[in-house]
């Protein structure tokens, strides 16, 4: 079995072009998982083009099948579809999923933002062939993965996947405010090195992944003029990894204000915190391009 | 083909800071830090090289942690993008294990015993 995951944007809340962002790159959410050939695509961010691109490269005429996973619609979600080559091409099936049966929330919005006073080209003018489609309320095998969700604490609400096979597990888990959830957050606030205590339930969603690609936007300095915002600090999620056994952590969803050397600083006070607490994680800042093989 | 050079001059530098990464203006090159050979330089010209224990490999190392063929350098616009040969030891950026990666100034491969820092010289091709 094989698991690939590519990274294509992992920026949050906007695309930041430049040279201070080149290296962790400035598309914003998308993430590509591909499971045995099965190809799963977490966020439609400005990183979609991209990938789009290569899909069409790489697939040589061969028809295109994506399974479309959002966390949520914010813009910085979405705004990569109107882009996607495929879904020009008559020969592609997508299948857009939201996780209640019978809702079609995220369909109509990929629809509303192809409205002709944002885009030139309406949805139903698209080729392929773009399916509404559900998790079950919750989770779903499709094509032999098991696809399960979680509802995060986000402005709007958001959603974390997991999607696992043969005992290989990859959760995404972006737009996220996990601090507002662990255990006593006043307290946590004033004591930023005490072990932070996330909610049973997600660090069970969570457990034994072999990666977990999470919202890790802020720094302990940043967080408190941010509280509310809907994003978490990078260092609670070593705490989350830790709990539930992760094998690697990428911090994902970087902040537009953050250079690349910024958020090298944030991976090296997370792996300080990781060997604090005697944890065998790996940590690693999530950066456009860059594709590992589980 | 890779370019040996100043093979006898490198030295082991430290580690900089992101800040001092230099822009790319098309030439690169790869700094062996550690491993059989090392210090060495190897200026990297063509649009794909194979790094590997193989003599033929266009950067041949000669490390038993190594594969023969290990990893695949191929040129994307200014840089060069880095992919694991299915090697059995691995690649691994900035001590993260991966398949593959765009490389960027300062950029430290690991293969076996062998540490490489990409460089972008600025000497364009
Ligand atoms: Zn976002
Ligand atoms: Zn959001």
């Amino acid at each position: 079995m094989s698991v690939f995951v590519k990274f294509w944007g992992t920026r949050g809340s906007i695309p930041t072009p430049g040279h201070a962002t080149r290296r962790f790159g400035g598309n914003t959410s998308c993430v590509e998982v591909r499971v045995d050939g099965q190809l799963f695509i977490c966020d439609g961010g400005t990183g979609l083009r991209e990938l789009g691109l290569e899909l069409v490269a790489r697939s040589a005429g061969t028809p295109i099948e994506a399974h479309l996973l959002f966390s949520h619609t914010h813009w910085d979600h979405i705004q990569g579809f109107p882009f996607f080559s495929p879904a020009y091409v008559a020969s592609t099936a997508l299948y857009v999923y939201d996780v209640e049966p019978h809702d079609d929330r995220v369909h109509r919005l990929l629809r509303g933002q192809m409205r002709h006073d944002y885009f030139p080209v309406s949805f139903s003018d698209l080729g392929a062939s773009i399916h509404s489609a559900n998790l079950d309320g919750g989770s779903k095998t499709i094509a032999g993965v098991r696809v399960s969700a979680f509802e995060q604490r986000h402005p709007g609400r958001s959603f974390a996947y997991s999607l696992e096979r043969e005992g290989k597990k990859v959760v995404y888990a972006t737009d996220n405010e996990l601090d507002m959830l662990v255990a006593a957050p006043e307290a946590i606030a004033r004591y930023p090195d005490a072990r932070r205590l996330c909610p049973p339930e997600f660090v069970r969603f969570v457990a034994g992944a072999d990666l977990l690609i999470a919202d890790g936007q802020y720094t302990d300095e940043e967080y408190p003029q941010k509280v509310g915002w809907g994003h978490s600090r990078a260092t609670t999620l070593v705490d989350l990894a830790l709990a539930a056994g992760v094998r690697q952590l990428a911090i994902f969803h970087h902040d537009p204000m953050h250079a690349d050397d910024e958020i090298d600083a944030i991976v090296m006070q997370c792996r300080a915190r990781a060997d604090r607490f005697g944890g065998k994680l790996v940590v690693f800042a999530a950066r456009e391009g860059m594709e590992l093989r589980l | 083909m890779a370019r040996r050079v100043d093979s006898d001059q490198t030295v082991i530098h430290r580690l900089e800071p992101t800040s001092a990464r230099r822009p790319s203006r098309g030439g690169a090159a790869l700094e062996q830090r550690r491993g059989p050979g090392a210090p060495r330089s190897f200026a990297l010209e063509a649009p794909e090289l194979i790094v590997g224990r193989s003599a033929d490999a266009s950067v041949c190392i000669d490390s038993h942690l190594i594969s023969r063929r290990h990893l695949l350098l191929r040129r994307v616009g200014p840089t060069y993008q880095a992919l694991d040969l299915e090697s059995s030891n691995g690649l691994f950026l900035d001590g993260v294990r991966i398949h593959s990666a765009v490389l960027f100034d300062g950029d430290e491969l690991q293969l076996g015993d062998v540490l490489l820092v990409f460089r972008e010289t600025g000497g364009g091709t």
